[in-house]
């Protein structure tokens, strides 16, 4: 306490209580290295959320922030050892996909682990590989970019010489054929600088246009999604989302564009879960070791950074601390009035909470496609009030200099 | 006094931070799940025997599939009508003006789909332009193409046995994606037809995950 006695001079009991209790929660929560006991009860809790279901289902439970909407209603109905545990595991061959190749039986191969106990490293490890392999929602209409380098580059998909194209993969289908499948990394990796980053969010990507086409149209109904967003609400309204840049998800509190579900490993896992159940249409489910291994790999992508210094940090405080809170820069929920812009998922039956979540500010220097609907560019964009874009108008009384102090800043987290 | 405030900051990071509950114990009694622990890796594919929590009939009826409302009992020849309606609206970009405009392919129409202006062509006429797929015929109203489908099993209901079905389906994306291709039903199918699922935005589709028909409000991944 003899290092906080000097700069806290001066200081009433209460601010020091305030600053004490942040510093901690930095330390607690993320802001050093993990120790071999934090690493042990991390793996325990991986082991529990993969052979005990009421320990998953728990995790569940604590996880949803609205248990009335249709998103937990169907996790509350369904998630139970006798619904959706009692799917068939699926876990099939796949083969990257290739332009203009034929997918081979002698290529391909489901994933593969040993056996348990696991190591962090371990599962890191086969996460990556899933996050680049699992085929997390078959989609035939993908076909349409894998024609050709130009379809690919028309339609946002990346191209790997070593991971294939957009995160791609056939997938071996019970009657034997090959079924085209998109992966994590389908939207959630792009090609920057010549190489390719996992996690980032994939602001080329043309999911709808490839509907389209797969429809014989250039354009269809989901080609207003634009690129970079995507509809993932079945509640009957248009109502595309951007695809959210995953490598500060560790910062996260809550996930979901609604800040439908708290955040923590163990709840990460289960929410990946079911996303890849329902996106089977509740027919088969993945193996647990599969997205626990997938959770921990998304959680290693959040690089630690000190704090920035300077002016910024003070703008910082005074225009944005109050929902994007340090260490992870990120918050709850905000209301869909306070935050000002487009309310359409928000409102979704499906998975609305009554408001948007703060999203970590890890990153966002360099991240595209802003807010919930991905109506604003970047973050020049987001603090410029001469924009289009509706809503978030935090900042915008700001001087120029001040501006200019925040843009620092926020651009070094 | 110190020593107090100090214990009570503690306590309150540890209850700011999301990890505390799983350390603290007191969990339900172990319900191990081996199929999820101690697989290598090679868990089995997809088989018939799950089951579908959504299913509400098997659809069959002393082991005669029941004829759904949606099936393709011939091949249907597709006409060459598109629509010679004029382009209206006001978009602000897109790759034609009228229908003369779009000339890289069959029956070209110009149509506009979210103020975009774009031509559309025809793939095919029958299901022999489509060597084994289905030729999917344009819309009523003559702006959507005819369009080779690349996915499914049959061509029509006699490709599927006697007393089979082919029937179309929804693609993964639900109704954004529209009808993909055609299946054959099955005895083990969960669904016939859109009524047996629920109502509200449920639908009967093919499954190719475990290769019969579920009952699906199946959208994009995310």
């Amino acid at each position: 306490m003899d290092v906080l006695r000097l700069p806290l001079r001066g200081v009433s009991a209460a601010a020091r209580a305030v600053l004490l209790s942040l510093l901690l929660a930095a330390v607690g929560c993320g802001g050093e290295e993990e120790g071999p006991s934090e690493e042990a009860a991390l793996l325990e809790q991986g082991r529990r959320y993969i052979e005990e279901d009421d320990y998953a289902r728990a995790a569940l439970e604590r996880s949803l922030v609205n248990p009335d909407n249709g998103y937990s209603q169907l996790r509350l109905t369904s998630y139970t050892p006798t619904r959706w545990g009692a799917l068939p595991l699926w876990n099939p061959p796949v083969v990257p996909a290739r332009f203009g190749e034929e997918p081979r039986e002698g290529e391909s191969s489901p994933l593969r682990w040993s056996e348990g106990p696991w190591t962090r490293e371990a599962l890191i490890a086969l996460g990556r590989e899933a996050f680049l392999r699992y085929p997390t929602q078959l989609a035939s209409y993908v076909e349409e970019g894998l024609e050709s380098p130009e379809a690919a580059a028309r339609f946002g998909l990346w191209e790997s010489a070593g991971e294939g194209v957009g995160g791609v993969v056939w997938a071996r289908l019970p009657d034997g054929s090959w079924g085209a499948s998109l992966s994590c990394a389908s939207c959630h990796a792009a090609v920057r600088d010549g190489a390719l980053v996992l996690g980032v969010n994939n602001d080329r990507l043309r999911l709808g246009d490839m509907i389209g086409q797969a429809s014989g149209l250039s354009s269809g109904p989901a080609s207003g999604w634009g690129a970079g967003r995507v509809d993932v609400t079945p509640d009957g309204a248009e109502n595309p989302v951007a695809i959210p840049d995953l490598r500060p998800l560790r910062f996260q509190t809550h996930l979901h564009r609604t800040g439908s579900v708290r955040n923590d490993p163990v709840a990460l896992a289960v929410r990946l879960e079911t996303l890849i159940i329902t996106s089977h249409g509740e027919a088969v489910r993945p193996p647990r070791v599969v997205t626990w291994a997938m959770a921990l790999f998304l959680w290693s992508l959040g690089e630690e950074a000190p704090a920035p210094e300077g002016e910024g940090a003070a703008v910082f405080a005074e225009a944005c601390a109050g929902c994007h809170r340090p260490p992870g820069y990120s918050g709850p929920p905000v209301r869909l009035d306070v935050v000002g812009t487009d309310p359409a998922v928000g409102l979704s039956a499906t998975r609305g909470t009554g408001g948007y979540r703060a999203p970590s500010l890890r990153g966002v220097g360099e991240r595209r496609l802003l807010t919930a609907s991905g109506a604003v560019a970047d973050l020049e964009e987001l603090l410029d009030p001469r924009r289009e874009a509706r809503g978030h108008r935090f900042g915008w009384a700001l001087s120029e200099a001040e501006r200019a102090a925040l843009l620092a800043f926020c651009r070094a987290l | 006094m110190k020593h107090l405030l100090t214990a009570l900051l503690l306590l309150t990071a540890l209850v700011g931070c999301g990890d505390s509950d799983y350390s603290s114990g007191g969990e339900t009694t172990s319900n191990a799940t081996s199929s999820n622990s101690t697989s290598n890796g090679t868990a089995s594919n997809a088989t018939s025997n799950g089951t579908a929590s959504n299913a509400t009939s098997n659809g069959t009826s002393n082991g005669t599939i029941r004829e759904p409302l949606k099936h393709r009992p011939d091949e249907v020849a597709c006409d060459d009508f598109r629509s010679s309606e004029p382009v209206e609206g006001d978009f602000i970009e897109g790759e034609c003006e009228r229908h003369e405009d779009c000339q890289d392919g069959a029956n070209g129409r110009c149509v506009i789909n979210r103020d975009f202006a774009m031509c559309t062509y025809d793939q095919c006429f029958a299901d022999a332009d489509c060597g084994d797929s289905v030729c999917r015929c344009g819309d009523d109203q003559g702006y959507g193409p005819n369009v080779c489908l690349n996915v499914g099993n049959c061509l029509v209901d006699s490709d599927c046995g006697d007393g089979g079905y082919c029937s179309p389906t929804f693609g993964e994306c639900g109704d954004y994606s529209g009808v993909i291709g055609f299946y054959c039903h099955t005895a083990e199918d969960a669904c016939i037809d859109d009524a047996d699922c629920g109502g509200g935005s449920n639908y009967c589709a093919f499954n190719p995950s475990v290769g019969r028909w579920m009952c699906s409000d199946s959208h994009c991944a995310g």
